[in-house]
């Protein structure tokens, strides 16, 4: 057996990419909340950091606007701060920072400042955290003018992508679904990825859109799109249905949800023209909203059944383990969008 | 067999290390007694026996353990123990969960037929039913003689054709030529074995299209007609697969046809008796018109299209490619029929049609009732 090289916690891989930046670009600083030794993180994905770069690994107060702020001035000073919010729910506290600053700053002062801060946001819920641990709050920021929202899934190496952003000139909020730091990555390799083949596509300025499909496009059934840790749950109802049923799905995984890279989303579409979109944000004028509506838009006459969209129902996230379940996104949900399209 | 577990759940951490196993497997354990250790973020926990019997791990030490699973086992006996570690190694030889890339399907139909299902494996894709067909009706035909009939010949500057099926089709393309002394049908080709070796329409059934290329290359005919009309799929595979192997098609139309000025006709049209095709129209190729059609002017029609009788165009329509259309269609002047649309005998389309799409009519049954 070949040592498959992506077969790490995603923990380590995300670790292990922050590693690297602070190893090859002295502009990067790491700041947050209990970031450093022997914490290292609330989960644990600085660990061993702060040990090894002392003086760039930060730890903050408890104060989310704050830890904003700084990493907000460092990247105005020309540094590369990548500040950790410890749950994704208290984005709220830097709202204003994101949408009327950072995202704004190089627009409003003509490029002669640029304020390329990285916003690292543990979202998602299926841990029984309760309404204000749990929530998908990223759709808040999507369709910001200036500021890049993407997500990482156990599909894409994170490593990619983090030196994108270091490397350009955008704010990134990155959502890291909490339920992926204990998951194994099951990044692609040459080209297949289990039983799915898979294929990678970007337009110029985009990040890359992943394709896994169990057969070549032509003889998939439907389209499936998702984004984080919704995209391990559609993966897994992709195996089941194809090996059990021989109903094959293209699952489209973009790792950039806003602004979107539709020519990545169009190409499956209008080639299986019944599509779903997965996500596990609360439903209604959510990412799905959109995505549909363009999708409509572009493939009027194409589509052989309306879009589905399939999200965690309209409501506050229960502490309760089973009630949780039961009112987020999972995979029936997903099925019974499918099964619905591929009527 | 007894799991054993770390009863506790932390609010940051989801896996935890074990540190180290204290007893090793096969020993019998006391309850209660501490087994080994298990590390989360923030402390080391004991992980003791649930009860009395012999230990076995699942997680091993240095590996990564979840809260409420099971990290080992205690088996009330020596031979249990023996007995789940035997089936383990078992499980494990058998299927790896993820390395299985055969479908249910697939298997299913393998097993029916005895497939060895190695070579197909061995691509490292998902083995699905439709590969098991091919690769069944593969060795079906491998293993059926191939056929031996030659086609006939024909005088030199008498254009020597193929037809490509030998159902109804065939038969009114053939009825369809019989007017015509400068093309002569030498040879039939048909994807059944069992039709092989045998004649239809007094013309040899010389093979499948397998043997396309082969007796083309080697001058038996000159050109191809696809004369299946109630496969619009079929029509189009036969159709690439003359091009691929660089086979022309020829065009049959009945010598009833009314060709207006102006018209251009792609190659491998079948035009049925009585049919009218209106000055300035444009026709792709591989189309089967039945009798009685009527595309009218300045029409712009497509490839792959199979039609019933009846089909009534106005001028100034487009028809898209790999169309199936029924028994009296009625368009009206100026619209645009996209690709791939199927539109249901009696209808009549007053709109545009958007590409992959089928149109449906609610015919007015007349009641039938017996004549006293």
């Amino acid at each position: 057996m070949p040592v498959n090289l992506s077969d790490m916690l995603f923990v380590k891989a995300l670790n292990n990419t922050l590693r690297s930046l602070l190893e090859r670009d002295s502009r990067v600083i790491l700041l947050g909340e209990d970031l450093i030794d022997p914490y290292g993180g609330a989960f644990k994905v600085t660990k061993g950091l702060s040990t090894d770069f002392p003086h760039r690994v930060l730890t903050t107060p408890v104060s989310e606007a704050a830890i904003a702020g700084v990493a907000g001035g460092l990247a105005l000073a020309g540094f590369r701060p990548i500040a950790e919010f410890m749950f994704g729910d208290f984005t709220t506290l830097c709202f204003d920072q994101v949408v009327n600053h950072m995202s704004k700053f190089r627009a409003m002062y003509d490029g002669q400042v640029n304020c390329p801060v990285i916003l690292r946001m543990p979202m998602g819920g299926g841990r029984a955290y309760g309404p204000t641990h749990s929530q998908s709050l990223e759709k808040f920021y999507m369709g910001v003018p200036g500021l890049t929202v993407a997500a990482a899934s156990v599909f894409q190496n994170p490593r990619p992508l983090f030196e994108t952003f270091v490397a350009g000139l955008n704010p990134v909020f990155f959502v890291e679904h909490k339920l992926l730091y204990a998951q194994k990555c099951r990044w692609p390799q040459s080209g297949r990825c289990g039983m799915f083949e898979t294929e990678t596509m970007a337009s110029d300025g985009f990040l890359p859109t992943l394709f896994l499909r169990p057969v070549e496009r032509a003889s998939c059934h439907a389209t499936v799109i998702a984004y984080g840790q919704s995209a391990g749950v559609v993966v897994k109802m992709a195996e089941r249905l194809a090996m059990e049923r021989e109903i094959f799905l293209e699952v489209v995984i973009p790792s950039q949800i806003s602004p979107v890279d539709w020519a990545a989303m169009e190409i499956s579409a209008d080639s299986t023209r019944r599509v779903v979109i997965c996500e596990e944000g609360t439903a209604g004028w959510d990412w799905g909203s959109e995505v549909s509506a363009q999708l409509h838009a572009r493939l009027f006459g194409r589509l052989r059944k309306p879009i589905r969209r399939v999200a965690s129902d309209d409501g506050l996230i229960p502490s309760g383990k089973q009630q949780e379940e039961q009112m987020l996104f999972g995979e029936q949900r997903a099925l019974a969008a499918v099964l619905e399209v591929l009527e | 067999m007894k799991p054993i577990i770390l009863p506790v759940s932390e609010v940051n951490s989801t896996v935890f290390t074990i540190t180290e196993w204290l007893v090793s497997e096969g020993s019998t354990v006391k309850t209660g007694q501490v087994l080994g250790h298990a590390e989360t973020a923030k402390a080391i926990y004991d992980i003791s026996a649930p009860g009395e019997g012999v230990f076995a791990p699942l997680v091993t030490a240095s590996q990564t353990g979840e809260f409420q699973k099971p990290l080992g086992f205690l088996f009330a006996s020596l031979a249990e123990h023996q007995t789940w570690r035997k089936q383990l190694a078992e499980a494990a030889t058998q299927k790896v969960p993820g390395e299985s890339n055969v479908t249910d399907k697939a298997a299913e139909l393998a097993a029916a037929h005895k497939l060895d299902l190695t070579s197909l494996k061995a691509g490292g894709h998902l083995v699905t039913r439709k590969m098991v067909e091919a690769e069944v009706a593969r060795l079906h035909a491998a293993s059926t003689p191939r056929s031996t009939l030659a086609p006939l010949t024909a005088p030199s500057g008498i254009r020597k054709l193929a037809i490509i099926g030998a159902g109804y089709g065939a038969t009114q393309v053939l009825d369809i030529l019989a007017h015509d002394a400068s093309q002569k049908v030498v040879a039939l080709f048909v994807d059944y074995p069992e039709t092989w070796n045998t004649t239809a329409h007094d013309l040899p059934v010389v093979g499948g299209s397998e043997r396309l290329g082969e007796l083309f290359k080697a001058g038996a005919f000159e050109a191809a007609i696809v004369s299946i009309s109630t496969s619009v799929p079929a029509r189009t595979k036969f159709r690439l697969l003359c091009r691929e192997l660089g086979i022309p098609l020829a065009n049959a139309i009945d010598p009833s046809c009314r060709i207006a000025r102006g018209v251009k006709i792609g190659s491998g049209n079948v035009i049925n008796a009585f049919c009218f095709i209106g000055t300035g129209t444009v026709v792709g190729d591989n189309n089967f018109f039945s009798a009685y059609n009527s595309i009218d002017h300045h029409c712009q029609v497509g490839s792959d299209i199979s039609t019933g009788p009846g089909f009534m165009v106005s001028g100034l329509v487009k028809l898209g490619n790999a169309l199936r259309i029924g028994t009296g269609v009625f368009v009206q002047p100026l619209l645009e029929i996209g690709d791939g649309v199927q539109i249901a005998s009696g209808s009549v389309i007053v709109g545009n049609i958007p590409s992959y799409h089928a149109v449906k009519t609610k015919i007015v049954t007349t009641q039938v009732t017996p004549i006293h």
